[in-house]
């Protein structure tokens, strides 16, 4: 008997111990996110993860999206969705096509390229399992007609921040790197050009919706002398209507940046 | 708590920069199908599509036997594109620089009808249809253009062979130089034929009539597939026929 109460002591003596110990906690943490993603339409992704077990690589493209309620073809390209990356190669502007073909996944599709000389050059695509996307990085998917309306990406969170180019005049496809949704005001955008007062002045961000239009939101500066209702716009994004835009961009969708001054 | 980010350094953001508007655009194209032949006849597989840009203000006018636009200071062949699996224009990408094809103009895909005498795709166009224009981006689109035609429009196929090409500038008389009867059909040859124009024979039973109708086994005669200098047809005749004449066209004629 007096064996059994030592036994009995000591499995208590054990739980108490672990009782007292603290999780490990793992060295990593994935997920994945959900953007809206209308049959029928297109939308811009960017990419909110690095690459699983990596240390802060960046992930490739037929890891970042995930097939789950895409749809894909046995043959056709036109009949499955198709991602569309913009790519610069030694200063040119680049467009690699992928379409999701059955049973093979994210096929690359030649695209020709039109020369103002007459020629024609062709570009194929990287394999989309060899091609890194930085983190950030803008890309369209464009849905086919028929299928779900979400699309999901998926990595591992970084811990990291990535360091980027500078946004140039003009059109950007651009990407909050973090898998976070941002709501446009909530950024502090140190540089923005808010323009003359005049939206048509200002840098815009364009947004796709859920039902695939496009949505427009102006960076205001309140110029000088105009009324106190304007000032308390300033340095927000709003709407054409001179309201404030509430908008949050989901993780994982991207959208565009037209910068209207180099300044 | 709002987080920061400047625009020069962006940090968090990353992004593919272009300069004012985008320097390159690009367009897809492809056919839902079937598309068919002004016969009713599926396209085939390996019949060939074109992609043409009309100016702002023209129109499509045409394309003749040889492939050539009818009209190349206001239309463009921008590229082409060949029939898949289901009667229908297989998917392809492609980019350009806006001012090439600058907004205000249109896109269209047109559908040949290149099957020669023996039905194989290849040979001169003898008949095109068009599909709907498509207004041409401006370099500062931020869509994603692709024209994609539809199986139908009305009810009825949207794609259709149901215009006769042009026929080339200049095409001399053709001559036929021989005939010689086989049984239940009569080999002719025909010469004096340019290698652009398609020719057709035809037949008629009474001269004095005037009623001439294509001759089976006549149709579609080119260079391009027969070679030499001449080409040669071999015609079914009706059975019993005691007499019947034979002359040769150019059907595209405008």
């Amino acid at each position: 008997m007096k064996k059994i109460l030592t036994v009995t002591l000591a499995l208590a003596a054990v739980g108490w111990a672990q009782g007292a110990m603290a999780p490990i906690t793992g060295s990593n943490e994935v997920g994945f996110s959900t953007v809206p993603a209308t049959a029928g339409a297109t939308q811009i992704i960017t990419v909110p993860y690095v690459a699983c077990l990596s240390e802060n690589a960046e992930v490739m493209l037929a890891d970042l999206v995930s097939t789950n309620g895409l749809v894909s073809h046995a043959s056709d390209p036109s009949n499955a969705d198709q991602l569309i990356v913009m790519v610069d190669i030694s200063g040119d502007l680049r467009y690699y096509y992928y379409w999701l073909q059955s049973d093979v996944g994210w096929t690359g599709v030649e695209t020709s390229v039109m020369h103002p000389d007459g020629t024609t050059s062709s570009v194929t695509p990287t394999a989309a399992n060899a091609f890194a996307v930085a983190r950030g990085k803008g890309f369209w998917l464009k849905r086919a007609a028929t299928g779900g309306n979400a699309v999901y990406v998926k990595g591992e969170v970084s811990g990291t921040t990535p360091v980027t180019p500078a946004i140039t005049t003009g059109l950007n496809l651009v990407g909050y790197g973090t898998a976070a949704a941002v709501n446009i005001n909530d950024v502090t955008w140190s540089g923005a050009n808010g323009g003359n007062g005049n939206t048509k002045t200002s840098d815009a961000i364009m947004v796709v919706e859920s039902d695939g239009s496009l949505s427009h939101y102006y960076y205001f500066t309140a110029p000088d002398g105009w009324p106190a209702a304007y000032q308390e716009l300033n340095g927000k994004w709003i709407k054409e209507d001179y309201s404030v835009a509430n908008v949050t961009v989901p993780a994982g969708q991207g959208f565009w940046y037209l910068r209207r001054s180099a300044n | 708590m709002k987080k920061s980010i400047s625009l020069l350094t962006m940090l968090l953001i990353g992004m593919t920069s272009v300069a004012a508007g985008l320097s390159q655009l690009t367009l897809s194209i492809s056919t839902q199908g079937a598309d068919y032949y002004a016969d009713g006849t599926p396209v085939l597989v390996g019949e060939r599509y074109l992609l043409v840009y009309v100016n702002q203000g023209a129109t499509f006018a045409g394309i003749k036997a040889d492939g050539t636009l009818v009209d190349p200071e206001a239309n463009k062949i921008v590229t082409d594109a060949r029939a898949v699996e289901g009667a229908k224009c297989g998917f392809k990408a492609i980019q350009y620089p806006p001012e090439m094809y600058p907004a205000g103009g249109s896109f269209l895909i047109v559908l040949l009808d290149t099957r020669d005498n023996a039905g194989a795709v290849g040979g001169l166009v003898a008949q095109l249809g068009t599909s709907a224009a498509a207004q041409a981006a401006a370099g500062d689109s931020t869509a994603l253009p692709a024209i994609q035609v539809a199986s139908t429009s009305g009810g009825v196929p949207a794609l259709v062979t149901d215009t006769i090409s042009a026929r080339p500038a200049v095409v001399a008389k053709p001559v036929i130089t021989s005939i010689k009867g086989q049984g239940e059909s009569v080999e002719i040859k025909v010469g004096n034929v340019s290698a652009d124009a398609l020719y057709e024979v035809q037949s008629s039973s009474d001269l004095s009539a005037g009623s001439w109708i294509p001759a089976a086994g006549g149709t579609r005669l080119q260079l391009l597939t027969a070679g030499g200098d001449e080409v040669p047809a071999t015609l079914t005749v009706p059975a019993g026929d005691k007499v019947r004449f034979f002359r040769v066209v150019v059907p595209n004629s405008k």
